[in-house]
């Protein structure tokens, strides 16, 4: 027996792995692929237009964008306080709290509008003191931005974490050192180091709340112009007017992969500015 | 005049104690010791970014630091100079950016003499046309020129040198061998250069502490301690020389 060459068994088998994991893997692809195109390709481009004539679309993107806005400005700045507070004053607790923060993203989102439904509706926990002052959540616009930050805020808070951890404590002592105030060192060094981190967060988490379905759909409803997003619309169209719904689709997809190709140029641009500097990996605590 | 650096100070750190007492005035004094002796741990005290048990921090009469009275001046405030090990250069801003930072904070300049005062000290160093780069592209020379130009630009009362030589090839090593103790010569500050090299700390001069598990074990010339050498540590530290 040749000792230099593997037995024929043997080489017969890694062709075998190799050409069975290949189509494994080209198989989830085609999978994951076939419905975007087919979103695109079965539609005439007249359809497309008269699809987003309908009467749901505008009032849904308006909404949309006025809600999604929203919704980062209250996950952006609270969420940046948060991730700076976890990286920089770590304690028993910040396990527990980070353990928190990722919460929203492993309960399903039907689920996570119940809760806000038994937390902020009529008979709910803080609710009741509310509708006793005469302010009712549920069902108003003021839901769907509460319902988008519950969804995204997570997306945001990790990224922003994982930004500051990546920052070289030493940069901190070092602007200290030359005059600095917590706020001004905080400010001039460690927001910029972390901004292209901060950014792409801040985009994965505006997508989220963009796609937001479930949540919105039991805790804020589907009121034309009040609580209607774009992705309740492509549900409501669906019933009437499959243009419509496709239509909408499209115009989402757009803005995703969009997205997802400045998220990637800019990774690629800046990743020679902020992201490649040598950084020291910190034990979690 | 020449200002003094006066710390005595303990405090646990990890699972290290530190139990330092040492004083310089006007000459560098160099650290020399093994890895996690505490000797980074000691500048951090000094800094104030690290806050000592007991003990005090006295910089030209000045009290930073007295846990007895209650006394910790934050960084900011304590007017010493800082050059990390990785020379901490903010990635973000250009070279002149960096230094015109170390300008910014303590006097209210205009935007234009920041800039020119920022590269007088860039050229007082020598890399005056690396102004417009960023750090990344800078060599570890380079580097280390700036970030001493940034130490100085706040006008510190004494300056604190991590590790400076550790990361330069030996061309560029030998260099700053003679380049950084001239520089700091001149200055006439306190400064505390911390290295493990005997060639580097006898590059800085003849005044050489070396600290142990948090103590200062022996402090004296190269040659003194050569002569009675007071741990295992000292003896293969002069006959590496």
């Amino acid at each position: 027996m040749s000792q230099t060459s593997p037995p024929r068994g043997r080489s017969w088998q890694a062709a075998f792995w190799a050409a069975g994991s290949t189509i494994a893997a080209a198989t989830l692809l085609a999978f994951l692929v076939l419905p975007v195109v087919a979103l695109g390709f079965s539609i005439r481009p007249a359809d497309l237009i008269a699809g987003l004539r309908h009467p749901t679309v505008l009032p849904a993107l308006r909404l949309s964008l006025f809600t999604t806005s929203a919704s980062l400005v209250l996950v952006v700045i609270p969420g940046t306080a948060l991730a700076w507070l976890l990286v920089r004053r770590p304690g028993v607790w910040s396990h527990w709290v980070e353990t928190v923060v990722q919460l929203p993203v492993v309960i399903p989102p039907a689920v996570g509008g119940l809760a806000l439904l038994l937390a902020f509706g009529r008979h709910g926990l803080i609710g009741r003191s509310l509708a006793t002052m005469g302010i009712a959540i549920p069902f108003t616009t003021l839901a769907v931005v509460l319902a988008e930050v519950f969804v995204s805020a997570p997306f945001f808070v990790l990224a922003a974490t994982a930004a500051f951890r990546r920052v070289e404590p030493s940069l901190l002592i070092v602007a200290r050192s030359l005059g600095a105030s917590p706020v001004r060192a905080f400010f001039r060094v460690a927001l910029p180091a972390a901004s292209p981190s901060l950014v792409s967060g801040a985009a994965m988490s505006w997508a989220r709340a963009l796609g937001e379905f479930g949540a919105t759909l039991m805790f804020a409803g589907n009121l034309t112009g009040r609580t209607q997003t774009l992705p309740l619309a492509v549900y409501t169209a669906l019933e009437t007017d499959v243009r419509a719904a496709q239509a909408i689709s499209i115009l989402l997809v757009i803005v995703a992969l969009s997205l997802l190709f400045l998220l990637r140029r800019g990774a690629a641009a800046s990743g020679g500015l902020a992201l490649d500097f040598p950084s020291r990996v910190e034990p979690r605590r | 005049m020449k200002s003094r650096l006066e710390i005595d100070v303990e405090g646990r750190v990890g699972g290290l104690d530190v139990q330092v007492r040492l004083a310089t005035a006007g000459k560098p004094l160099v650290l020399v010791g093994p890895n996690a002796a505490g000797k980074t741990s000691l500048l951090l005290m000094i800094l104030g970014a690290l806050r000592p048990e007991r003990g005090r921090v006295k910089l030209d009469g000045r009290l930073l630091f007295d846990a007895e009275q209650g006394i910790d001046l934050p960084p900011e405030d304590r007017g010493v100079g800082y050059v990390p090990q990785d020379y901490g250069l903010f990635p973000h801003m250009t070279v002149v950016g960096n230094v015109a930072f170390g300008l910014e904070c303590r006097r209210r300049l205009a935007r234009r003499e920041r800039r020119r005062r920022a590269l007088e000290l860039l050229d007082a160093l020598e890399v005056a046309h690396l102004a417009s780069r960023f750090p990344r592209s800078l060599s570890g020379g380079e580097g280390q020129r700036v970030a001493l130009a940034r130490a100085l630009a706040s006008e510190p009362q004494a300056l604190l040198l991590d590790e400076p030589l550790a990361a330069l090839d030996a061309g560029v090593r030998r260099q700053m061998r003679e380049f950084l103790p001239s520089r700091l010569a001149m200055l006439e500050l306190p400064a505390i250069v911390v290295t493990h090299d005997p060639g580097d700390a006898a590059a800085f001069g003849q005044d050489i502490a070396v600290i142990e598990q948090g103590r200062v074990v022996q402090r004296g010339t190269l040659a003194a301690l050569a002569e009675a050498p007071a741990s295992a540590f000292v003896t293969e530290l002069v006959s590496r020389r």
